[in-house]
């Protein structure tokens, strides 16, 4: 039974001149860490704030635990709300700040005082009850946002950017407490976040929304393996695009695209027969996907299987070290660019111009319609 | 941090739930009804308050339009000789307007740059001096002009009018051109420095043009208070006449259709100003596209800077500040005390005088606190559109107008040739204070509410505070510094209120009134030494409000 | 041609130190990148460099020439401000033209100009749009538009923290745009760029100058701020780490060969471990872990000396099973937590050493393929090569909490 549960959401603003969410839905289930993700200005605040309560929806129903939940305000939804700016009050002690919501509630006393004592030592600010906000910095008060936000018991946790006010450093590390938080209270949790390393490194599952709508819903895993679209691959993780068109159709859906002014014939899936013979695509693979071989490389000799890879051959343009990883800048004899990424400790003896043996899973290749605007397809706006 | 698990409260909880009595007061008065009421309430006041008088007065004089005609421009006796007595009042008063804010805008240029660009010692002393004006009784700044200047053989008459309005208008230029200074940000000026732009480019190119909605804004509210003013303008002006004194002439002789067309004549001027305001700032522009190298790097020249800031303060001392505090230095005990304990008891007629001020005064601030809280709220918070904006620029009403004309409509309004609800007295010119500082309440209150954090209010009604718990627990707290302010504005204010309270006061003296009476009767020390008295109790408060650091308009 | 010498700049403010003795050189047609976390001074150090603010001691030369005293319009430099300081009241045509005017350059040839660089970042035909009706992306682009057409002779860029303010998305591509133009033959610029992201300045970036409390910490380039960082603060900075606190046993004999070269070889730890040794740390496990390290940290850290060993996550390597005796530098652990983040696999890995139970992380790049077999609550082997650790003297409690920001 799914815990939230939009249908048809449409929300407008200024009479209807600004098209927010154009008649999105969507379910998500009891006890799951959803993130909404995408650019700014493609809905996805809008959209939090209505399962908030915040904002009404122009058209469409929301519901919480199969009721339509139209007309109930904010507070009484059994949410919890951690905004960006932490929102604390500040001519409040800590105390105070978590006793709030409960007092708001009219729970007698000797409740409150359990409650909120056993909360402020979840998120282990219990010694610091008496002293006053202005204490703490951000991630402390993050802490405390939190804090006040469960104490009364909700069981859907609504945040808005709740890591954006953070040190980058110390967000990285403070995600994953909150994710553990989030998982042993059991809660159902909605994050919005236009940072896809954020989104992928804690979500259960991911919404990617443009333009008012979404484009794709599912697991980080999902999303990454099997985009749905040029914007979601792109978006989710830096992504190779070629131009070509359909040479020949295989059997059991697969089939081999010619990348275009003679660039390499390469051979992948073909999901449902979707594509037929000289349609124009584009395919897409991720950096790290492309494999580089030097040019005399013996693949027969070679300790690994290579046997499902398949091969074509680039000039090295360049390559940079940036730590972690390094990248390799390679081109095709028609000019297309592509990179690959391989571990930053990667060796190797390439010099800038060597003609190199790169290899792609078939797997690996997304295919995607060719659109009208490309460039506005691979725009991360 | 542990792992247990939170044991989901039982449900029957819900059933024990009790709210303290102030939440449950809280979430009853919360409710749209009264919140709608509360509104139209606040409404009302205002359009009463504000609005009434002014529309009254343009009614009043319609009607009268035959015996206007009458008395002025067809008297048997003296023809139109009172309209040209009115017409030379009216270019008094407009050209001395005129050339006071011209001067003030000059001297306030490098002035307030010095205020809002440089820090040194005494910086926050001059900025009280400068903004000390504001808070005294004119009638005690025209005594220290009128003295000062007598040393230099200047006699009453119009030069010694325009010195005067110099020192009373320079304070709100000044404020103004400092407000959009400040929030200028050097940014820009940093930026066009690294662009290769030498000082005097950058401040003609950059600083001047974002300064605009602020000189011009003081320019206009300069120029209307100059045209207002009456307390020190009847003290220094000898034989001429500017507009405000002949209304307070022909009410004293009782000539009301007279007057009430005089005031019409000069609030139709001042609302057309105050209207227009908007209008000219956008259509204002400074040419920023030609630049000259040569000269504007000579005139970047750190030399002429310097020297520029000297001069800036020499005139500032000469012209505005000294003249001010000259009353200070002729405290003359044995005359004070002589005249003070005469036969006559002015010393009582001073206390009487003090204990009306500051009761008027306090009420004044009481009531303005009342609907001036509601009317912030409504301005800031609600989204009614365009009415909002109108609400907004109607506001300022009450210190656009002349006070004089201000006091005038007030008497036709509520007095015998209108309502008839009061007389000339005590609650007539409670009246008056409240309608003239009404804005000064609400202003200072609209500044914080915009400032304050939506968000926060938004988190506490997440948590389930009704909107009145909201306002008492959140709001109030965070807004607490630009209520203080408003109220010590208005309390200043109203303690140095003149010219309208001359209008309508009857029988009852304030302080700023009883001094122009002594200084009529020749009574200079004591008028002196109840100047002494408001200038301290002002300063006093000034200090207070200072130190509670908040924005001041 | 310019380059750029700092000497002994310090700066006050209120009292507070902002920079403290700082000296360093930009060379020409350098991507020089100031990389600190926020607050540090930076932006203070930036604005010294443009002529902005005045040093309280020190010089600031360009090309040899003391320029510490003169005003930024005299220096010749493009400044891009942090969150861009676009004049509010001129179009975009008038702010890009700024600086042409101020020097009164002939208006036909200032007009083409303009039209050219607004072709080239694709702005043209928006002219007249003020600022407050730009996107972020556009305004970006004005300001650096801006910016450039001061550059004249010294074609020096000084960028103030120039993606920040944009989102994730748009900060990769809006790098790449930047760095093509700095290094494209047309202007071959010297840039200087501040940020606090070390991703950012590891891709940008031909040296790297770390600043902390400011103070200059480190200068180098990538593969040197990155392989051999001086401090654990700078470590820290530049990914996320594990370490193990322990003793050197230098002069003990350990029970494996640790001068036996890994996988890695000669080639790679050549060129940044050029004269350094392996050494042994026993860090209260049975095995002695050891770590190349510098030749004259070698020589300084004794038998018996306090030490820290600092491993990447992302250096970090998993075995199924217990594999100790293969591997060295190797521990048994057991996987606590695994996520998936796209491009490589995130696991917790749950240690013991000396009866207390220590988190490792280790990230697995995805293509390895591992998933299934690597799940929670498995037993796993953890361990390193010897060529990638990082050895620190121990830098007290104070410092690895401060550091790491432990609560």
């Amino acid at each position: 039974m799914p815990a939230i549960e939009l249908k048809n959401i449409t929300k407008t603003f200024e009479e209807g001149k600004v098209l927010a969410v154009d008649d999105i839905s969507l379910k998500i289930n009891e006890g799951d860490y959803i993130f909404l993700l995408g650019p700014s200005g493609c809905g996805k605040t809008t959209t939090l704030r209505m399962i908030a309560g915040l904002e009404i929806p122009t058209q469409g129903r929301v519901f919480i635990d199969d009721k339509d939940i139209e007309g109930i305000p904010p507070e009484d939804r059994d949410m919890g709300f951690i905004f960006q700016q932490f929102e604390i009050f500040e001519n409040m002690t800590i105390w105070q700040n978590v006793t709030f919501g409960l007092e708001m509630r009219g729970y007698p006393d000797n409740y409150i005082i359990n409650k909120a004592e056993e909360t402020l030592k979840l998120v282990g600010l219990l010694e610091y009850a008496d002293n006053y906000p202005n204490i703490f910095g951000e991630p402390g008060l993050q802490k405390l946002g939190i804090a006040r936000a469960i104490a009364a018991g909700a069981k859907i946790l609504i945040m808005d950017e709740p890591l954006g006010s953070l040190d980058p450093k110390v967000s990285k590390v403070f995600r994953h407490e909150f994710r553990n938080l989030i998982k042993d209270l059991r809660l159902t949790a909605i994050q919005v976040t236009h940072n896809q390393e954020q989104a992928m490194a804690v979500a259960d599952k991911i919404i990617v929304m443009r333009a008012g709508k979404i484009l794709q819903m599912g697991t980080p895993y999902e999303l990454y393996e099997n985009p749905q679209s040029i914007f979601v691959a792109n978006f989710l993780g830096e992504t190779n695009f070629l131009q070509g068109f359909v040479l020949k159709l295989f059997e059991e859906e697969k089939m081999e695209v010619w990348i275009r002014l003679g660039g390499p014939r390469i051979i992948c899936n073909n999901p449902n027969n979707k594509f037929k013979l000289d349609d124009n695509i584009i395919i897409g693979f991720r950096f790290e996907d492309v494999y580089i071989f030097p040019k005399d490389f013996n693949f027969d000799k070679s300790p690994h299987d290579w046997s499902h890879i398949q091969i074509f051959s680039a000039k090295l343009e360049s390559s940079k070290f940036i730590g972690a990883t390094k990248r390799f800048y390679l081109s095709l004899e028609s000019g297309d660019k592509f990179i690959s990424i391989k571990p930053g400790n990667f060796e190797e003896n390439y010099q800038i111009g060597d003609e190199l043996i790169i290899g792609i899973h078939r797997g690996d290749v997304h295919v995607f319609e060719s659109p009208k605007d490309f460039l506005h397809e691979i725009s991360l706006m | 941090m542990s792992k247990q698990e939170i044991i989901l409260e039982p449900s029957e909880l819900e059933k024990e739930a009790k709210l303290s009595l102030a939440l449950r007061i809280d979430r009853f008065f919360s409710k749209p009804l009264y919140r709608k009421g509360l509104d139209a309430i606040t409404i009302i006041f205002f359009v009463i308050i504000v609005i009434g008088p002014v529309i009254y007065i343009f009614f009043n004089i319609f009607l009268n339009i035959p015996s206007i005609n009458e008395d002025i421009f067809n008297d048997e006796l003296i023809g139109d000789l009172q309209w040209n007595i009115i017409l030379k009042s009216l270019v008094n008063s407009f050209s001395i307007a005129g050339l006071a804010v011209s001067i003030d805008i000059i001297l306030a240029f490098p002035i307030s740059i010095i205020l809002t660009r440089y820090n040194f010692k005494g910086k926050k002393l001059l900025d009280s001096l400068i903004d000390l004006p504001l808070a005294v009784p004119t009638g005690s700044l025209g005594i220290s002009v009128l003295l000062f200047w007598g040393l230099f053989g200047i006699t009453p008459g119009y030069n010694l009018v325009l010195f005067g309005h110099i020192i009373f208008t320079f304070p709100y230029i000044v404020r103004n051109m400092k407000i959009v200074l400040e929030k200028a940000d050097t940014l820009y000026d940093d930026a066009a420095r690294t662009l290769g732009a030498p000082g005097f480019t950058v401040f003609r190119t950059i600083t001047l043009p974002l300064m605009k909605e602020g000189i011009i804004a003081g320019a206009i509210l300069g120029f209307t208070r100059s045209l207002g003013e009456t307390g020190a303008t009847i003290i220094l002006s000898g034989l001429i006449d500017t507009a405000p004194l002949v209304i307070v002439g022909f009410r004293r002789q009782l000539k009301l259709p007279s007057a009430s067309f005089l005031a019409g004549i000069m609030i139709a001027i001042s609302l057309i100003l105050l209207f227009s305001v908007k209008f000219f700032t956008r259509k204002v522009g400074f040419p920023v596209k030609k630049v000259w190298p040569k000269i504007e790097k000579k005139l970047s020249n750190n030399y002429l800077r310097h020297l520029r800031n000297i001069l800036a303060i020499i005139f500032l001392l000469l012209l505005i500040i000294i003249p001010s505090f000259y009353i200070l230095s002729q405290i003359s005990g044995p005359e004070i005390s002589e005249q003070m304990f005469a036969e006559d008891n002015k010393w009582a007629f001073l206390y009487i005088a003090f204990m009306n001020s500051i009761q008027i005064a306090g009420l004044a601030v009481l009531i303005n606190l009342i609907f001036g809280i509601p009317l912030a709220f409504i301005i800031v918070r609600r989204k009614w559109g365009r009415a909002i904006a109108i609400l907004d620029t109607l506001l300022d009403v009450p210190i656009a107008i002349p006070s004089a004309a201000l006091g005038f409509t007030i008497f036709l309004f509520w007095g015998p040739q209108g309502i008839n609800l009061f007389y000339p007295g005590f609650f007539m010119i409670l009246l008056v204070h409240i309608t003239f500082t009404f804005p000064y309440m609400v202003r200072p209150i609209i500044g914080v509410l915009e400032r304050s954090n939506k968000g926060v209010e938004e988190a506490a009604r997440t948590l389930g505070a009704s909107n009145l718990t909201v306002f008492r627990k959140i709001t109030l707290p965070n807004i607490k510094q630009g209520i203080i302010a408003g109220g010590i504005m208005v309390f200043t204010r109203s303690i140095g209120e003149t010219g309208a309270t001359i209008v309508v006061m009857g029988g009852i003296r304030t302080i700023p009134v009883l001094i122009v009476d002594w200084v009529e009767a020749s009574a200079i020390p004591s008028a002196i030494f109840a100047s002494l008295i408001a200038i301290i109790f002002c300063a006093i408060l000034i200090i207070l409000l200072r130190t509670t650091r908040t924005g001041v308009v | 041609m310019v380059n750029i010498k700092l000497e002994n700049i310090s700066k006050s403010f209120n009292k507070q130190t902002a920079l403290d003795n700082i000296s360093l050189e930009i060379k020409d047609k350098e991507y020089f990148i100031i990389l600190g976390p926020t607050g540090v001074g930076k932006t203070t150090l930036l604005k010294i460099i443009a002529g902005l603010i005045k040093p309280d001691s020190g010089f600031v030369f360009y090309d040899e020439k003391d320029m510490t005293k003169k005003s930024p319009g005299e220096r010749n430099l493009g400044f891009m401000f942090e969150n861009y300081a676009l004049f509010p009241h001129m179009n975009i045509y008038d702010n890009i033209a700024y600086s042409a005017r101020v020097h009164a350059h002939d208006p036909v040839k200032t007009h083409s100009v303009v039209e050219q660089i607004l072709l080239m970042t694709l702005l043209t035909g928006r002219n007249e749009a003020l600022p407050e009706e730009m996107s972020g992306g556009m305004k970006q682009r004005v300001a650096l538009c801006r910016a450039l057409l001061n550059l004249e002779q010294t074609k020096l860029l000084i960028l103030d923290e120039p993606l920040k303010a944009l989102d994730a998305g748009l900060r990769m591509s809006l790098r790449n745009e930047l760095l093509q133009m700095a290094k494209s033959k047309l202007l071959e610029l010297t840039v200087i760029h501040v940020t606090n992201e070390e991703e950012e300045a590891m891709f940008l970036a031909d040296r790297i100058a770390i600043i902390n409390h400011g103070k200059l910490i480190q200068i180098g380039t990538p593969y040197e701020i990155y392989y051999q960082p001086k401090t654990l603060f700078i470590a820290n900075f530049m990914s996320e780490i594990n370490y193990f606190e322990g003793i050197c046993v230098k002069n003990e004999k350990v029970p494996w060969d640790i001068y036996k070269k890994s996988k890695y070889g000669d080639k790679f730890f050549a060129k940044i471990q050029k004269y350094s040794m392996p050494l042994p740390i026993d860090i209260g496990l049975n095995n002695i872990f050891a770590s190349y390290t510098q030749k004259e940290l070698y020589d300084e850290i004794n038998h018996g000396d306090e030490v820290m060993l600092v491993i990447r996550a992302n250096h970090m390597k998993l075995r199924l099973g217990n594999r100790i005796n293969e591997k060295h530098n190797a521990i048994i652990g057991k996987i606590k937590r695994r996520k998936y983040m796209g491009m490589f696999y995130r696991f917790e890995v749950i240690i013991n050493i000396n009866d207390q139970d220590k988190l490792l992380v280790a990230t697995i790049p995805s293509t390895s393929k591992i998933h299934d077999t690597f799940v929670e609550g498995v037993e796993v082997t953890i361990y390193f090569p010897k060529e990638l650790g990082i050895i620190f003297r121990h830098p007290g409690e104070d410092a690895i909490r401060d550091v790491l920001k432990l609560e």
